[in-house]
């Protein structure tokens, strides 16, 4: 190595006097984002959409849950309930029998009442289909079901009046006339 | 040589970080900068040059193994880019086999300027000025300018050998 060759070698960082322009770097960061988004951008793209679909599994699984507990509730609910009407029904249709097995030999030696009396009783038996027809739809729902039970009981009231009023009749015929119904 | 010299930065680069590339960039503008503009001997086709090998270098930052350090993996793409500029302009890089070498003995009194150095650089021709720089100022050898230019290894030396003296007789006749 001759003398120029060392000196050069020697004074390599004196010969880089230029320095590049502050436009260079800003030039090669607006190249690199327009080019080729960087990684971070990815990762970030990545990590919303995981939060959008993690968000929305556990909205909907929720909802699941939910509609599954609700229908089981409900289920339960109308278990119940239809099972509490049945209990009413067989209850007041022996109380109804009982009552009619007793006024039937009342009644046909009053035909006429027996008359009036068919005639309640089936109005009030098709004011029961109409609500058994609204039971159908919704077997819980409480109105329903005491709609159902007061109609029961009104038969009871009727039948029970009726058995009052022909027993005291039996007892004293003239006082027949004042209880027609 | 510790081809892992910045690696937890070149990491940070890798991951998209913009500090990251600003400080690697800071690193090495400079040096990468004065090596374009000696080849290109141009201001402003060297910033081009320092831009693209940047912007190069970040975009394929994933394919960098360590197998060198970040420094000569950088240097390889921007001198390969300032060589495909140099053809680009239809600069013949062998030009100067058909010039007429300037032979001075070197005297072992004088004392070289850097300035003057600096200056006489400049005025070389571009393929004198390739070599020289390649060879003297950024360490690479022969075979690797032969390869870099698509010359052979021979015409590297003698190309060198020619450059050099030009260089001398600058200096000494300004």
């Amino acid at each position: 190595m001759d003398k120029l060759e060392e000196h050069i070698r020697n004074s390599r960082e004196e010969l880089n006097r230029y320095s590049p322009s502050s436009l260079v770097w800003k030039s090669i960061r607006r190249k690199i984002r327009k080019g080729n988004p960087p990684l971070n951008k990815w990762v970030s793209i990545a990590a919303i959409a995981l939060v959008i679909l993690g968000t929305s599994l556990v909205v909907i699984r929720r909802e699941y849950i939910n509609k599954a507990k609700g229908f089981a509730k409900n289920n339960i609910s109308n278990q119940k309930g239809n099972f509490q009407l049945k209990e009413s029904e067989i209850y007041y249709y022996n109380l109804l029998n009982s009552l009619y097995t007793e006024a039937t030999p009342l009644l046909t030696a009053n035909p006429e009442i027996q008359k009036e009396l068919n005639y309640d009783i089936s109005h009030i038996d098709s004011l029961c289909l109409e609500i058994k027809k609204d039971l159908k739809d919704n077997v819980a729902n409480k109105e329903v079901v005491e709609a159902l039970i007061r109609n029961y009981r009104i038969k009871i009231r009727l039948l029970e009046d009726i058995l009052a009023v022909l027993k005291e009749n039996e007892n004293n015929p003239e006082k027949m006339k004042n209880y027609e119904l | 040589m510790n081809v892992y010299i910045h690696a937890p930065l070149i990491e940070e680069c890798r991951q998209g970080s913009s500090k990251a590339q600003f400080r690697l960039y800071n690193q090495y503008a400079k040096a990468m900068y004065n090596l374009a503009y000696r080849i290109l001997n141009n201001r402003e086709d060297a910033e081009d040059m320092l831009q693209e090998a940047f912007v190069d270098c970040f975009r394929n930052l994933s394919t960098f193994r360590f197998e060198s350090t970040f420094g000569a993996w950088l240097k390889k793409i921007l001198v390969n880019r300032c060589i495909n500029q140099l053809k680009k302009k239809k600069i013949d890089l062998t030009l100067c086999e058909n010039l007429p070498a300037d032979i001075y003995e070197e005297d072992n009194e004088v004392v070289y300027d850097t300035t003057k150095i600096f200056k006489g650089i400049e005025m070389l021709p571009d393929g004198y000025r390739v070599i020289l720089t390649l060879y003297l100022l950024e360490g690479y050898d022969h075979s690797e300018i032969a390869q870099i230019l698509g010359i052979s290894e021979s015409t590297s030396k003698s190309q060198y050998s020619r450059a050099k003296d030009k260089l001398r007789s600058i200096i000494l006749t300004k």
